[in-house]
Protein backbone atom coordinates (compact mmCIF):
# COMPACT_ATOMS: atom_id res chain seq x y z
CA UNK A 1 0.00 0.00 0.00
CA UNK A 2 2.77 2.58 0.48
CA UNK A 3 4.36 2.00 -2.46
CA UNK A 4 1.03 2.48 -4.16
CA UNK A 5 0.94 5.72 -2.75
CA UNK A 6 4.33 6.50 -3.63
CA UNK A 7 3.76 5.52 -7.34
CA UNK A 8 1.02 8.10 -7.71
CA UNK A 9 2.68 10.64 -5.78
CA UNK A 10 5.56 10.31 -8.27
CA UNK A 11 2.65 9.95 -11.17
CA UNK A 12 0.99 13.17 -10.30
CA UNK A 13 3.69 15.41 -9.67
CA UNK A 14 4.31 16.00 -13.32
CA UNK A 15 0.56 17.52 -13.16
CA UNK A 16 0.85 19.15 -10.10
CA UNK A 17 3.81 21.09 -12.00
CA UNK A 18 2.19 22.08 -15.05
CA UNK A 19 -0.30 23.65 -12.88
CA UNK A 20 1.90 25.89 -11.59
CA UNK A 21 3.38 27.12 -14.80
CA UNK A 22 3.22 30.87 -15.52
CA UNK A 23 -0.49 32.36 -16.02
CA UNK A 24 -0.94 34.05 -19.10
CA UNK A 25 -0.46 37.84 -19.03
CA UNK A 26 -2.86 40.21 -20.80
CA UNK A 27 -1.27 44.06 -21.77
CA UNK A 28 -5.48 45.36 -22.28
CA UNK A 29 -5.55 48.35 -20.11
CA UNK A 30 -4.16 51.03 -19.03
CA UNK A 31 -0.21 51.32 -17.63
CA UNK A 32 1.62 54.27 -16.13
CA UNK A 33 4.55 55.34 -15.40
CA UNK A 34 7.83 57.43 -15.83
CA UNK A 35 10.57 58.11 -19.16
CA UNK A 36 13.35 59.34 -19.21
CA UNK A 37 15.73 60.88 -21.71
CA UNK A 38 19.03 62.17 -19.96
CA UNK A 39 18.01 64.96 -17.75
CA UNK A 40 15.09 64.88 -19.42
CA UNK A 41 12.05 63.12 -17.55
CA UNK A 42 8.17 62.81 -17.49
CA UNK A 43 5.14 60.51 -17.31
CA UNK A 44 3.90 58.21 -20.17
CA UNK A 45 0.40 56.54 -20.08
CA UNK A 46 0.03 53.90 -22.75
CA UNK A 47 -3.08 52.23 -22.90
CA UNK A 48 -3.03 48.30 -24.76
CA UNK A 49 -6.14 47.28 -26.53
CA UNK A 50 -7.88 45.53 -29.54
CA UNK A 51 -6.21 42.13 -28.51
CA UNK A 52 -5.76 40.43 -31.00
CA UNK A 53 -3.94 36.50 -31.72
CA UNK A 54 -1.23 36.02 -33.96
CA UNK A 55 0.88 32.96 -33.50
CA UNK A 56 2.45 32.92 -30.30
CA UNK A 57 2.30 36.16 -29.97
CA UNK A 58 -0.63 38.67 -28.70
CA UNK A 59 -0.92 41.42 -30.74
CA UNK A 60 -2.83 45.15 -29.73
CA UNK A 61 -3.57 48.66 -30.95
CA UNK A 62 -1.34 50.77 -28.53
CA UNK A 63 -2.25 54.77 -27.40
CA UNK A 64 0.49 56.90 -25.16
CA UNK A 65 0.48 60.34 -24.01
CA UNK A 66 3.55 61.69 -22.59
CA UNK A 67 3.78 64.30 -20.08
CA UNK A 68 5.98 66.45 -18.44
CA UNK A 69 7.08 69.55 -17.36
CA UNK A 70 9.51 70.23 -20.10
CA UNK A 71 6.36 70.22 -22.42
CA UNK A 72 5.72 73.18 -24.09
CA UNK A 73 2.40 72.11 -24.82
CA UNK A 74 0.23 70.04 -22.83
CA UNK A 75 1.82 66.37 -23.84
CA UNK A 76 2.38 64.46 -26.75
CA UNK A 77 0.42 61.45 -28.22
CA UNK A 78 0.87 58.58 -30.27
CA UNK A 79 -0.75 55.23 -31.68
CA UNK A 80 -0.26 52.23 -33.94
CA UNK A 81 -2.70 50.05 -34.77
CA UNK A 82 -1.66 46.45 -34.13
CA UNK A 83 1.53 47.94 -33.49
CA UNK A 84 2.05 46.13 -30.50
CA UNK A 85 3.25 42.80 -29.80
CA UNK A 86 3.74 40.52 -26.68
CA UNK A 87 5.16 37.29 -26.45
CA UNK A 88 6.19 35.67 -22.80
CA UNK A 89 8.05 38.60 -21.65
CA UNK A 90 8.58 40.49 -24.42
CA UNK A 91 6.81 43.55 -25.27
CA UNK A 92 7.43 45.88 -28.21
CA UNK A 93 5.62 48.50 -29.41
CA UNK A 94 5.26 51.35 -31.94
CA UNK A 95 3.54 54.66 -32.01
CA UNK A 96 3.44 57.38 -34.34
CA UNK A 97 2.84 61.17 -32.17
CA UNK A 98 -0.07 62.71 -33.68
CA UNK A 99 0.71 65.80 -36.03
CA UNK A 100 3.60 63.99 -37.92
CA UNK A 101 4.06 63.73 -41.52
CA UNK A 102 4.05 60.11 -42.98
CA UNK A 103 7.55 58.53 -41.85
CA UNK A 104 8.23 61.08 -38.96
CA UNK A 105 7.81 60.64 -35.29
CA UNK A 106 7.93 56.91 -35.40
CA UNK A 107 8.66 55.69 -31.70
CA UNK A 108 10.30 52.01 -31.28
CA UNK A 109 9.81 50.68 -27.57
CA UNK A 110 10.85 47.77 -26.32
CA UNK A 111 10.52 46.41 -22.88
CA UNK A 112 10.75 43.05 -20.74
CA UNK A 113 7.63 42.11 -18.56
CA UNK A 114 8.30 42.34 -14.76
CA UNK A 115 6.40 39.97 -13.13
CA UNK A 116 2.84 40.34 -14.12
CA UNK A 117 2.08 44.40 -13.23
CA UNK A 118 5.35 46.17 -14.42
CA UNK A 119 7.23 46.57 -18.26
CA UNK A 120 10.79 48.03 -18.07
CA UNK A 121 12.78 48.86 -21.26
CA UNK A 122 14.22 51.75 -23.56
CA UNK A 123 13.14 53.42 -26.74
CA UNK A 124 13.78 55.10 -30.01
CA UNK A 125 13.45 57.19 -32.21
CA UNK A 126 13.31 55.32 -35.37
CA UNK A 127 12.50 57.96 -37.82
CA UNK A 128 14.55 60.69 -39.18
CA UNK A 129 12.72 63.40 -37.18
CA UNK A 130 9.91 64.39 -34.77
CA UNK A 131 8.80 67.59 -35.78
CA UNK A 132 5.65 67.27 -33.85
CA UNK A 133 6.74 66.88 -30.42
CA UNK A 134 6.96 69.02 -27.77
CA UNK A 135 7.81 67.06 -24.68
CA UNK A 136 11.87 66.25 -25.34
CA UNK A 137 11.94 62.69 -25.94
CA UNK A 138 14.91 62.97 -27.81
CA UNK A 139 16.02 60.26 -30.09
CA UNK A 140 16.52 57.60 -26.99
CA UNK A 141 15.15 56.91 -23.21
CA UNK A 142 14.62 54.54 -20.87
CA UNK A 143 10.69 54.00 -19.42
CA UNK A 144 8.92 52.28 -17.18
CA UNK A 145 4.97 51.26 -16.85
CA UNK A 146 2.76 49.52 -14.60
CA UNK A 147 -1.00 48.65 -13.58
CA UNK B 1 -3.78 -13.31 -106.31
CA UNK B 2 0.08 -11.88 -105.53
CA UNK B 3 0.89 -14.62 -103.35
CA UNK B 4 -0.15 -17.72 -105.44
CA UNK B 5 2.51 -18.91 -108.28
CA UNK B 6 1.02 -21.63 -110.45
CA UNK B 7 3.25 -23.47 -112.77
CA UNK B 8 1.82 -23.54 -116.47
CA UNK B 9 -0.79 -26.46 -117.57
CA UNK B 10 -0.66 -27.72 -114.01
CA UNK B 11 -4.07 -26.55 -112.82
CA UNK B 12 -6.33 -27.15 -115.86
CA UNK B 13 -7.71 -24.33 -116.47
CA UNK B 14 -7.38 -21.29 -115.39
CA UNK B 15 -7.57 -18.52 -117.51
CA UNK B 16 -8.73 -16.36 -114.55
CA UNK B 17 -5.49 -16.79 -112.88
CA UNK B 18 -2.78 -14.92 -114.16
CA UNK B 19 0.56 -16.40 -113.37
CA UNK B 20 2.84 -12.99 -111.75
CA UNK B 21 5.90 -12.82 -112.83
CA UNK B 22 7.94 -12.55 -109.48
CA UNK B 23 6.38 -13.49 -105.79
CA UNK B 24 5.64 -10.67 -103.78
CA UNK B 25 6.85 -12.27 -100.18
CA UNK B 26 9.64 -11.03 -98.81
CA UNK B 27 12.42 -13.66 -98.23
CA UNK B 28 13.10 -14.59 -94.71
CA UNK B 29 16.27 -12.25 -94.89
CA UNK B 30 14.53 -9.55 -96.42
CA UNK B 31 11.95 -9.95 -93.41
CA UNK B 32 14.74 -9.95 -90.62
CA UNK B 33 16.31 -6.40 -92.49
CA UNK B 34 12.85 -5.12 -92.53
CA UNK B 35 12.18 -5.86 -88.83
CA UNK B 36 15.34 -4.36 -88.00
CA UNK B 37 14.98 -1.04 -90.09
CA UNK B 38 11.65 -0.82 -88.34
CA UNK B 39 12.86 -1.16 -84.98
CA UNK B 40 15.41 1.26 -86.14
CA UNK B 41 12.61 4.01 -87.03
CA UNK B 42 11.02 3.38 -84.07
CA UNK B 43 14.16 4.34 -81.60
CA UNK B 44 14.86 7.15 -83.48
CA UNK B 45 11.35 8.68 -83.80
CA UNK B 46 10.60 7.01 -80.23
CA UNK B 47 11.10 10.44 -78.40
CA UNK B 48 9.28 12.25 -81.02
CA UNK B 49 6.18 9.64 -81.71
CA UNK B 50 2.92 10.78 -81.96
CA UNK B 51 1.32 12.00 -78.85
CA UNK B 52 -2.07 13.30 -77.59
CA UNK B 53 -1.86 15.82 -74.89
CA UNK B 54 -3.70 14.90 -71.71
CA UNK B 55 -1.63 13.24 -69.24
CA UNK B 56 -1.81 9.47 -67.69
CA UNK B 57 -0.36 6.21 -66.34
CA UNK B 58 3.63 6.22 -66.01
CA UNK B 59 3.85 10.06 -67.26
CA UNK B 60 5.75 12.07 -65.00
CA UNK B 61 4.63 16.16 -64.67
CA UNK B 62 6.92 18.84 -63.52
CA UNK B 63 5.23 22.05 -62.87
CA UNK B 64 5.57 25.72 -61.34
CA UNK B 65 2.88 27.61 -59.91
CA UNK B 66 2.17 30.81 -58.11
CA UNK B 67 -0.88 31.29 -55.47
CA UNK B 68 -2.63 34.15 -54.07
CA UNK B 69 -3.19 33.16 -50.63
CA UNK B 70 -5.44 34.25 -48.13
CA UNK B 71 -3.79 33.69 -44.51
CA UNK B 72 -5.37 32.84 -41.80
CA UNK B 73 -7.25 35.39 -39.70
CA UNK B 74 -5.01 34.45 -36.53
CA UNK B 75 -1.93 35.45 -39.02
CA UNK B 76 -2.56 38.74 -40.22
CA UNK B 77 -5.84 37.75 -42.64
CA UNK B 78 -4.17 39.33 -45.15
CA UNK B 79 -3.54 38.36 -48.73
CA UNK B 80 -0.05 37.12 -49.93
CA UNK B 81 1.85 35.37 -52.49
CA UNK B 82 3.21 32.07 -52.55
CA UNK B 83 5.67 30.15 -55.27
CA UNK B 84 5.41 26.39 -55.55
CA UNK B 85 7.39 23.93 -57.44
CA UNK B 86 5.36 20.36 -58.17
CA UNK B 87 7.23 16.95 -59.44
CA UNK B 88 5.40 13.76 -59.82
CA UNK B 89 4.34 10.45 -61.50
CA UNK B 90 1.21 8.96 -62.45
CA UNK B 91 0.57 5.83 -61.54
CA UNK B 92 -2.10 5.10 -63.67
CA UNK B 93 -4.72 7.83 -65.34
CA UNK B 94 -7.01 8.37 -62.02
CA UNK B 95 -3.84 8.26 -59.82
CA UNK B 96 -0.78 10.20 -59.12
CA UNK B 97 1.81 10.62 -56.53
CA UNK B 98 3.15 14.37 -56.46
CA UNK B 99 5.92 16.07 -54.16
CA UNK B 100 4.97 19.94 -53.87
CA UNK B 101 7.15 22.65 -52.15
CA UNK B 102 5.88 26.05 -51.44
CA UNK B 103 6.88 29.45 -50.08
CA UNK B 104 4.34 31.99 -48.78
CA UNK B 105 4.85 35.53 -47.35
CA UNK B 106 2.83 38.19 -46.12
CA UNK B 107 3.99 41.32 -45.16
CA UNK B 108 2.29 44.21 -43.94
CA UNK B 109 3.53 47.71 -42.29
CA UNK B 110 1.33 49.72 -40.55
CA UNK B 111 3.84 52.37 -39.69
CA UNK B 112 6.91 52.77 -41.64
CA UNK B 113 9.90 50.89 -40.38
CA UNK B 114 7.20 49.01 -38.26
CA UNK B 115 6.30 45.63 -40.25
CA UNK B 116 4.42 42.14 -39.48
CA UNK B 117 4.92 39.37 -41.54
CA UNK B 118 4.34 35.48 -41.92
CA UNK B 119 6.35 33.67 -43.98
CA UNK B 120 5.10 29.77 -44.68
CA UNK B 121 6.74 26.73 -46.04
CA UNK B 122 5.19 23.42 -46.88
CA UNK B 123 6.63 20.38 -48.15
CA UNK B 124 4.24 17.90 -49.12
CA UNK B 125 3.01 14.70 -50.40
CA UNK B 126 0.47 15.04 -52.65
CA UNK B 127 -2.03 12.02 -53.55
CA UNK B 128 -3.55 13.11 -56.84
CA UNK B 129 -7.23 11.96 -58.02
CA UNK B 130 -7.72 12.44 -61.86
CA UNK B 131 -10.84 12.42 -62.84
CA UNK B 132 -12.51 12.24 -66.33
CA UNK B 133 -8.92 12.79 -68.26
CA UNK B 134 -8.98 14.09 -71.77
CA UNK B 135 -7.14 15.10 -74.48
CA UNK B 136 -6.67 18.75 -73.41
CA UNK B 137 -8.59 18.95 -70.21
CA UNK B 138 -7.70 16.74 -66.76
CA UNK B 139 -9.28 17.79 -63.98
CA UNK B 140 -8.25 16.56 -60.19
CA UNK B 141 -8.49 16.62 -56.56
CA UNK B 142 -5.87 16.28 -54.37
CA UNK B 143 -4.99 15.50 -50.64
CA UNK B 144 -1.23 16.19 -49.55
CA UNK B 145 0.53 15.88 -46.35
CA UNK B 146 3.88 16.65 -45.04
CA UNK B 147 5.52 19.55 -42.67
CA UNK B 148 4.65 23.10 -42.44
CA UNK B 149 7.28 25.81 -41.18
CA UNK B 150 5.46 28.99 -39.91
CA UNK B 151 7.52 31.88 -39.38
CA UNK B 152 5.84 35.28 -37.42
CA UNK B 153 7.49 38.76 -37.41
CA UNK B 154 5.65 41.51 -35.58
CA UNK B 155 7.78 45.15 -34.47
CA UNK B 156 11.06 43.51 -33.94
CA UNK B 157 9.68 40.51 -32.14
CA UNK B 158 9.89 36.97 -34.43
CA UNK B 159 9.13 33.19 -33.68
CA UNK B 160 9.01 30.41 -36.01
CA UNK B 161 7.50 26.86 -35.31
CA UNK B 162 7.47 24.06 -37.35
CA UNK B 163 4.68 21.16 -37.65
CA UNK B 164 2.31 19.10 -39.18
CA UNK B 165 1.45 20.60 -43.43
CA UNK B 166 -1.51 19.34 -45.16
CA UNK B 167 -3.43 20.49 -48.19
CA UNK B 168 -6.46 19.92 -50.24
CA UNK B 169 -7.63 21.19 -53.26
CA UNK B 170 -8.79 21.16 -56.63
CA UNK B 171 -7.92 22.16 -59.84
CA UNK B 172 -7.51 21.18 -63.91
CA UNK B 173 -4.68 21.37 -66.67
CA UNK B 174 -5.73 22.71 -69.67
CA UNK B 175 -3.06 21.91 -72.53
CA UNK B 176 -2.47 24.30 -75.26
CA UNK B 177 -3.69 22.00 -77.88
CA UNK B 178 -3.70 18.49 -78.71
CA UNK B 179 -0.28 17.55 -79.18
CA UNK B 180 0.98 20.15 -76.56
CA UNK B 181 2.93 18.42 -73.46
CA UNK B 182 2.50 21.82 -71.66
CA UNK B 183 -0.94 22.62 -70.00
CA UNK B 184 -2.23 25.58 -67.47
CA UNK B 185 -2.63 24.67 -64.52
CA UNK B 186 -5.54 25.97 -62.26
CA UNK B 187 -6.37 25.05 -58.71
CA UNK B 188 -8.03 25.94 -55.65
CA UNK B 189 -6.61 24.81 -52.68
CA UNK B 190 -6.64 25.45 -48.92
CA UNK B 191 -3.43 24.39 -47.39
CA UNK B 192 -2.60 24.59 -43.94
CA UNK B 193 0.04 23.60 -41.35
CA UNK B 194 0.08 23.20 -37.48
CA UNK B 195 2.33 26.15 -34.99
CA UNK B 196 2.06 27.47 -32.01
CA UNK B 197 -0.25 25.04 -30.73
CA UNK B 198 -2.88 25.81 -33.17
CA UNK B 199 -3.56 24.89 -37.17
CA UNK B 200 -3.93 27.40 -39.44
CA UNK B 201 -5.46 26.94 -42.97
CA UNK B 202 -4.82 29.42 -46.26
CA UNK B 203 -7.59 29.38 -49.18
CA UNK B 204 -5.84 29.65 -52.13
CA UNK B 205 -6.12 30.63 -56.21
CA UNK B 206 -3.24 28.85 -57.83
CA UNK B 207 -2.50 29.14 -61.71
CA UNK B 208 1.10 28.14 -63.23
CA UNK B 209 2.39 25.93 -66.05
CA UNK B 210 2.92 22.19 -65.76
CA UNK B 211 4.78 19.82 -67.83
CA UNK B 212 4.51 16.12 -69.19
CA UNK B 213 7.24 14.23 -68.74
CA UNK B 214 7.13 10.85 -70.88
CA UNK B 215 5.43 8.97 -73.58
CA UNK B 216 1.89 9.50 -73.32
CA UNK B 217 1.06 7.88 -76.61
CA UNK B 218 -2.23 8.24 -79.21
CA UNK B 219 -2.25 6.86 -82.66
CA UNK B 220 -3.35 9.55 -85.22
CA UNK B 221 -2.16 12.24 -83.52
CA UNK B 222 0.16 14.90 -84.88
CA UNK B 223 3.87 14.13 -83.69
CA UNK B 224 4.97 16.56 -81.07
CA UNK B 225 8.06 17.28 -78.77
CA UNK B 226 8.25 14.97 -75.72
CA UNK B 227 10.68 15.52 -73.12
Amino acid sequence: MKILTQVLVVALLPACLACTGKPEVDLEGTWRGPWTAGMTAGSLEVTFGGKRAFGDMTLYDVTLIATGTSCTSGGDSGAGDRTAAFRQDDVHFAIQMAGSAAGDGIFLFDGALNGSREIDGSYRLSSDACPACTCGMGTSGTWRISR
Amino acid sequence: MPRVHVRDGDLGDLEDLQVTARPAVAGPRRRVGLSFALAGILLVLGPVAPVLAGIGERDGEIGVDYALQRFDADLLGETGGRWSLRAGRHETDQLQWEGQVMRGRVETTPLPGVERSVTLTLALVNLVLNFHPRAEVVPYVLLGVGLAKTKIQAVGLSSSDTGTGYQIGGGGRFFFGRGSVVALRVELAIPGGDAFEHSYFHPSIVAGLTFRIGRHRAPGALPAAIF
